[in-house]
């Protein structure tokens, strides 16, 4: 029996129509990345840069330490937000940064591997890349609690 | 006696869906496709996940594979899926059914960057 040609929406289709994320087209198809994978290489990037303790704010990071327990999402994700277009991110990153560390070298190398590793990985061409540090890391502050089973 | 029936040849439709998406996971920095429903290739039988097969108006199909990569150069990893599915397609006859070949990625994954199968 033959099928039905269906209506849905194709990767193709959905480009032309100018949707969503940033679709850039080839000769044969077209290639797109959702914003969500431009999230996780920020994510990525960030905690590559020594100095840098952890991603979110503190709301931010007590939700994530919760959702990720119950594998519900990535540390990755967590503090950052991106504004993708057909060519272009912007990238918003709130941070915390290891007491001691200069601040703004962090943040400058931040920038510097964000746009880096976006830029490689995505073909995406990085605007901005606004780094909030909204805490620093005391060694000692929290202490984890200890394990309730081996 | 004749016992049982005939299991329906697939269609060109699920054909493509399968070699395309076989054809993508051999390519080394596919992690796997995405398990969404409105991301699949299905019929009452089969479903195929991950790729989006959809009739054009000249006969072909448009092909979408919609995937979770591994954190590498995304564009590269795209071209060599596609000429990894156009080259499948082709020794699996289907060539002049196959339309454009678009990549989605959805996800990637740090730290898997395996080969598919």
């Amino acid at each position: 029996m033959a099928e039905e040609p269906r209506s849905r929406k194709t990767a193709s289709q959905a480009v032309t129509a100018g949707e969503e994320i940033s679709p850039l087209a080839a000769e044969r198809g077209a290639t797109r990345i959702a914003d969500a994978v431009v999230t996780k290489v920020a994510g990525i990037a960030t905690h590559e840069v020594p100095g840098v303790y952890a991603l979110g704010g503190g709301a931010a990071r007590a939700i994530g330490t919760m959702t990720q327990a119950v594998g519900m999402s990535a540390r990755t994700a967590q503090g950052v937000s991106v504004e993708v277009g057909e060519r272009e991110a912007a990238v918003d990153l709130t941070i915390v940064v290891d007491y001691g560390e200069s601040i703004p070298r962090v943040a400058q190398e931040v920038r510097e591997n964000v746009i880096r590793r976006i830029e490689g990985i995505t073909g995406l061409s990085v605007t901005e890349v606004n780094v909030t540090v909204d805490d620093l890391h005391v060694p000692g502050e929290e202490e984890e609690a200890p394990a309730r089973v081996e | 006696m004749r016992t049982g029936g005939t299991t329906p040849r697939p269609s060109t439709r699920l054909q493509l869906a399968r070699v395309a998406l076989d054809a993508a996971l051999t390519v080394a920095g596919v992690v796997g496709p995405v398990g969404a429903l409105e991301s699949a290739t299905a019929t009452a039988r089969d479903r195929v996940p991950g790729v989006l097969v959809v009739a054009l108006n000249d006969r072909r199909y448009d092909v979408s594979l919609h995937l979770i990569a591994a954190v590498v150069p995304l564009h590269d990893l795209a071209d060599r899926i596609r000429e990894r599915v156009v080259r499948a397609a082709t020794a699996a006859g289907l060539a002049r059914a196959l339309g454009p070949v678009n990549v989605v990625f959805e996800d990637v994954v740090a730290g898997e960057a395996r080969a598919g199968r």
